[in-house]
């Protein structure tokens, strides 16, 4: 067991900005056809844990950087009685994941320093396969935990596939269009998951000859644009800013790595400032996503790289490279865009799943300051879940995108928490 | 079941739609296989507003501590009279722990004010400590001045978002408050004094700051918070 391990790039921001009331988290969700049994989670949970250590530490504090020390402590599951993606004090040593159940309804929450939604879902995927098998529905023999080379794939990927040689990107970071919901401190964290069928929904984007993905993320920025249009019949109302889609990639499979730790990027899509149809959104949201290979994604990487690798940014302690980077962070960081969006695709999971998985969910959790929703959408099991995560009791965004797909022709199932 | 205005198929968990809000026929809330837990927000709401009281009261009695401390000490450099901090620590927190949270979260135009409000304040006060003489007029300036400057700010951030009934309603909610803590901060000033002078006024100041105290308490477990909370929030 190693004494400490090193946090990757992104980890590095997301352990600086966490404070005592907010932090970076995002929450995978399996609804099972059965009741959960605590015990059993507990047991699928430490034997999960004996392999995954990294996913077992704390936060620390460095001279120079904050870095992760191996936790003593078990990881107990609890019943779910918060409100979903609620606060982690990570600050305060506790562990930097949760595993949550409540019904029928297995949660983990994890911590956006330890790892993405890519890595999450290994991990995930682990512990539900564990749970089945112990449960007795899956037989042992595809377990997903011996197909991971643990060492191999426990590494800072950011580093090993930056070629710094390649340029960097520059991105230009106009502010975005926020959504002015009201939002109350005493409110919790607002999920609305919509669930729609993969293969509609695949034969819709295939007839727009786009993928489904950037179907969504066409809706979402057109829902936007409707909204701030339904808002600027009020006086004062912000006219100029621009619909920005934060779209999050997941570069496993563009680079070929399966890391268990951070490894995505992301691009603001920006929707041009003219009158829009749903079918000219579309349109510029498939040049868009033209524009994105992997020559960019290279890029963005060695941005990312780079950025930490300055000699300022290896030489000034912690103490005061924090507040600052916290300065920039609340300034900039999350009024880039309107609404940030993580498309995970088709669950890549074992086969038993599908006989005892209803379906699979995934959130992301609530920015710091500026953005109010987050998206994203996983596929399983032939049915696609759109998930928006908000701070505010306010649906208007939510309620437009939904109605969207339902004028679309598609059949939308709506549960909120 | 489907939401007629939404077109959607509400999960039989909700008996409301939870896009619009509409009641949804056929739908009878019961737990179904994709409902969340309830929150229970009650014993939420009391972890926040115990610590928030408990910080209330510690800073309370060091003030206080600190007056006695500074009164009782003949040879205390400038004969300062700590109350004027005390006065600007017990303003600013109330405001900012005790109600500003709920009511104007994310709000930077409030921030921003109170933290001018509090450097202004410690200005006056070093001011004053210079002249070697604390003036009465502080008592009254710095209230007048905060009461004025939180109602104008916050008609200011309402009228923004054109809802002039809220922004009526509120600005007389603070302002009620700003008067309230003006009489409390003049009734303060007298039991501080109160070997100074007449005891009659002492006892009615007294009384007073017990039913100022009394209205925060009622204030914040009434359900008045809960329901102006609410009624901005609409
Ligand atoms: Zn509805």
């Amino acid at each position: 067991m190693t004494s400490w391990y090193k946090l990757d790039n992104v980890g590095h921001l997301y352990a600086c900005v966490a404070n005592s009331k907010w932090s970076g988290i995002f929450r995978l969700s399996a609804v099972l056809q059965q009741k959960v049994n605590q015990n059993i989670l507990q047991q699928a949970l430490d034997c999960t844990m004996s392999k995954f250590d990294f996913h077992n530490v704390r936060l620390r504090s460095g001279i120079f950087w904050h870095y992760f020390e191996p936790n003593k402590k078990k990881i107990v599951v609890q019943n779910e009685c918060n409100y979903p993606c609620s606060l982690m004090d990570v600050n305060r040593q506790r562990h930097l994941l949760r595993v949550l159940y409540h019904n029928c309804r297995i949660s983990v929450e994890f911590f956006h320093a330890i790892c993405d939604g890519g890595g999450g879902w290994l991990f995930f995927n682990c512990l539900l396969h564990k749970y089945l098998v112990l449960c007795g529905h899956c037989d042992g023999l595809d377990d997903c935990i011996k197909f991971i080379d643990y060492d191999k794939e426990n590494f800072d990927a950011f580093k090993s596939t930056a070629d710094l040689h390649f340029g960097k990107l520059c991105r230009k970071t106009p502010k975005a269009y926020l959504i002015d919901y009201k939002t109350c401190q005493s409110d919790g964290y607002w999920l609305t998951h919509g669930e729609m069928n993969t293969n509609l929904l695949k034969a819709l984007a295939k007839k727009y000859s786009v993928k489904v993905g950037q179907l969504l993320t066409a809706v979402l920025a057109f829902g936007i644009y409707l909204y701030k249009q339904d808002r600027s019949k009020k006086l004062f109302a912000k006219k100029n800013e621009p619909v920005v889609v934060n779209v999050s990639y997941d570069l496993r499979k563009k680079f070929g790595v399966s890391a268990l730790r951070n490894f995505f990027s992301y691009a603001l899509f920006e929707l041009s400032d003219k009158k829009h149809t749903l079918d000219s959104v579309i349109a510029e949201v498939a040049d868009f996503y033209k524009k994105i290979d992997s020559d960019y994604l290279l890029k963005a990487i060695n941005t990312n790289v780079r950025d930490q690798q300055k000699l300022f940014n290896r030489l000034v302690p912690l103490c005061i490279k924090k507040p600052l980077i916290n300065y920039a962070y609340n300034a900039w960081g999350e009024k880039l865009a309107s609404i940030s969006f993580s498309n995970y695709g088709n669950a890549d999971v074992p086969a038993c799943f599908a006989n005892h998985i209803v379906r699979l969910e995934s959130a992301n959790g609530v920015a710091k300051v500026g953005r109010v929703l987050e998206c994203s959408s996983v596929s399983f099991n032939d049915k696609t879940v759109l998930t928006f995560c908000s701070k505010s009791k306010d649906t208007l965004v939510e309620r437009i995108v939904f109605g969207q797909l339902v004028e679309l022709g598609l059949q939308v199932g709506v549960v909120r928490n | 079941m489907k939401c007629n205005t939404c077109c959607v198929n509400v999960d039989s968990s909700h008996t409301n739609c939870p896009l619009c809000g509409n009641i949804v026929l056929g739908n009878d809330g019961c737990q179904s296989v994709l409902s969340y837990c309830k929150v229970d927000i009650g014993s939420l709401k009391k972890e926040v507003r115990t610590l928030k009281y408990r910080w209330l009261l510690i800073c309370i009695f060091i003030l206080v501590l600190l007056n006695f401390y500074t009164k009782s000490n003949p040879n205390f450099a400038y004969k300062t009279e700590i109350f004027w901090f005390s006065f600007s620590i017990f303003f600013y927190l109330l405001i900012k722990e005790v109600f500003l949270p709920a009511f104007f979260s994310k709000r930077v135009i409030w921030r921003d004010c109170i933290k001018a409000l509090m450097i202004m304040s410690v200005m006056l006060v070093f001011i004053d400590i210079q002249n070697s003489s604390l003036t009465w007029s502080i008592a009254f300036v710095l209230p007048i001045l905060a009461g004025f400057c939180s109602v104008l700010c916050f008609a200011i951030v309402k009228l923004f978002e054109q809802e002039l009934l809220n922004a009526i309603f509120f600005s007389i909610v603070l302002a009620v408050f700003n008067i309230f803590l003006f009489f409390a901060n003049i009734c303060l000033l007298f039991i501080f004094n109160w070997y100074k002078i007449n005891l009659t006024i002492v006892f009615v100041s007294l009384c007073i700051c017990l039913s100022v105290f009394l209205y925060f308490v009622l204030f914040e477990y009434s359900g008045l918070k809960d329901s102006t909370e609410a009624k901005l929030h609409v």
